[in-house]
C-alpha cells in the first residue's frame, strides 16, 4: 500500500511543506520582532493569520467543492508561494511596510483549511474506501507530520542562527512549489466535483455535518478535544 | 494544555522552564509513537473500538495530574494521552472520510476542519484570563473535563448504529 505512487507523493508534499512552515513558525516571529522590535506587533502579525482561518475556513469550503481536493491542494500551493516570497522580497526592497505583512500574513492563512480538509479528502481517492488502507495511510501521515513538528521548528532555528529570517521565509516558500510540483504530477485527477453531482452537493460541507448522525457528534467531540489540546 | 503546561510547570512545579518543555515535548513524542503504532493497530482492530479506547486513554491519563502533584506522575500521564492521541486520529479520519459521500468530501472535511481549529482559537483566547484569574488546578480540571467529554461523545457516536446516508 505504501509503495504506489500517488501516495508517496502525497506524503513527501506533506513533509516538505510542514517542514518549510514549521520553520517559518519560528522564523516569522522573530523576522517581525527584528524589523519592529515590537511583541505587540509580532502577536498582530500571527493573530492575522488566525483570522483568515476563522473568517474564510468555512466559506473555502465552497471553493473545494468546486474545483476538488486535488486542485485545492494545489491551488492552496500556489497561494502560500507566493504569499510567503514576497515577504522576503519586500523586506529587502525596502517595500515591506507593517500593514502589508500583515495583509501577507492574513493570505498566509487563507488557505490553511482547504489544505487540511482536501488532504484528507484526497486519500481515499488514491487507495479506495477501505477504512484500514485509508486508516493506515493517515496514520503515516500524521506520524510524518508530528516528525515535522519536532524538526522544522529545530531545523528552522538552526537556519535562522545561519542565514536570518529571510532566507527561511524563502525556503518556506520553494518547499511550496515543490509540494505544488508533486501533486500536479503525480497525483491523478480521479475526483468527482460537487457541479458534477445533484443533490448532495448542494447540500454543502456544513449541511452534512449539521445533518448526519455521525458527522454531528464527531465534529463536536473533535472540537472539544481541539480546545483542550490548545486551552 | 498548549497554554496551560507551562503555568502549570511555574506554579506546581517550582517554576520549572526544563520540566515546561519536557512536559510538551513529551506528548508530542509520544503523539509520534502512537501515530506509529495505528500503522499497524488500523489493520488488525476495528476502527470504532481502537478509536474509542484511545480517545479514553487520551483523557483519563489527564485526570492524574490532578491527583498528585508529583512531576513523575504529569510526565507519564501527558506521554500516555499522546500515544493515545496518535492511536485515536487516523483511524477516525479513516472512518470519517469513508462515511462522507465522495462528492462532497472536501468540502465537508474543510468545512469540519475549520470548525475544529476554530475551537482551538477560542480556547487559546479564554485560556489567557482564565489561567490569569483561577487556579491552575481549576483549569487543568477544566482541560481533563473537556478532553473526557470528546471521548464520551465519540464513545456514545460510535456505540450507535448509524445508517449510512
Amino acid at each position: 500500500m505504501l509503495y504506489r505512487r500517488p501516495l508517496l507523493a502525497l506524503i513527501a508534499a506533506e513533509l516538505i511543506s510542514s517542514l518549510g512552515s514549521l520553520m517559518t513558525v519560528v522564523a516569522l516571529p522573530w523576522f517581525v520582532l527584528e524589523t519592529t522590535g515590537s511583541p505587540v506587533r509580532m502577536s498582530i502579525v500571527l493573530a492575522a493569520e488566525s483570522a483568515a482561518l476563522l473568517l474564510v475556513g468555512i466559506p473555502s469550503s465552497r471553493l473545494v467543492a468546486r474545483i476538488g481536493s486535488r486542485r485545492a491542494l494545489m491551488l492552496c500551493d500556489a497561494v502560500w508561494a507566493p504569499v510567503t516570497v514576497l515577504i522576503p522580497i519586500l523586506h529587502f526592497a525596502g517595500a515591506l511596510s507593517f500593514p502589508l505583512l500583515v495583509v501577507l500574513s492574513f493570505l498566509a492563512g487563507v488557505p490553511w483549511a482547504a489544505h487540511a480538509g482536501s488532504q484528507s479528502a484526497v486519500v481515499p481517492d488514491l487507495l479506495g474506501e477501505d477504512v484500514g488502507r485509508v486508516a493506515q495511510a493517515n496514520a503515516l501521515l500524521q506520524t510524518l507530520s508530528r516528525l515535522a513538528y519536532f524538526a522544522g521548528p529545530a531545523l528552522g532555528g538552526v537556519l535562522l542562527a545561519a542565514f536570518g529570517a529571510p532566507t527561511v521565509l524563502l525556503i518556506d516558500a520553494a518547499s511550496f512549489v515543490v509540494s505544488l510540483l508533486l501533486v500536479a504530477a503525480f497525483i491523478p485527477a480521479t475526483e468527482q466535483r460537487a457541479e458534477d453531482a445533484a443533490p448532495l452537493a448542494t447540500a454543502g460541507g456544513w449541511r452534512f455535518i449539521r445533518r448526519d448522525a455521525w458527522m454531528r457528534p464527531l465534529t463536536a467531540a473533535q472540537a472539544l478535544s481541539q480546545a483542550a489540546f490548545m486551552a | 494544555m498548549t497554554a496551560a503546561i507551562p503555568v502549570l510547570a511555574f506554579a506546581t512545579y517550582d517554576r520549572n522552564a526544563k520540566l515546561a518543555g519536557l512536559l510538551l515535548g513529551i506528548w508530542g513524542g509520544g503523539a509520534m509513537v502512537g501515530s506509529m503504532l495505528a500503522l499497524r493497530l488500523v489493520r488488525s482492530i476495528d476502527p470504532y473500538r481502537l478509536g474509542t479506547v484511545a480517545w479514553m486513554l487520551q483523557a483519563l491519563p489527564l485526570w492524574g495530574i490532578l491527583v498528585s502533584r508529583s512531576s513523575v506522575v504529569a510526565i507519564v500521564a501527558l506521554a500516555l494521552s499522546g500515544v493515545a492521541n496518535g492511536v485515536r486520529v487516523p483511524p477516525i479520519i479513516g472512518l470519517t472520510t469513508r462515511r462522507i459521500p465522495r462528492r462532497i468530501r472536501g468540502e465537508t472535511m474543510t468545512t469540519a476542519s475549520s470548525l475544529v481549529v476554530g475551537a482551538g482559537f477560542f480556547a487559546l483566547l479564554a485560556s489567557g484570563p482564565a489561567l490569569d484569574n483561577l487556579d491552575i488546578v481549576v483549569v487543568w480540571g477544566a482541560i481533563a473535563a473537556l478532553q473526557t467529554a470528546a471521548a464520551a461523545i465519540f464513545v456514545r457516536a460510535a456505540r450507535q448504529p448509524i445508517a449510512t446516508p
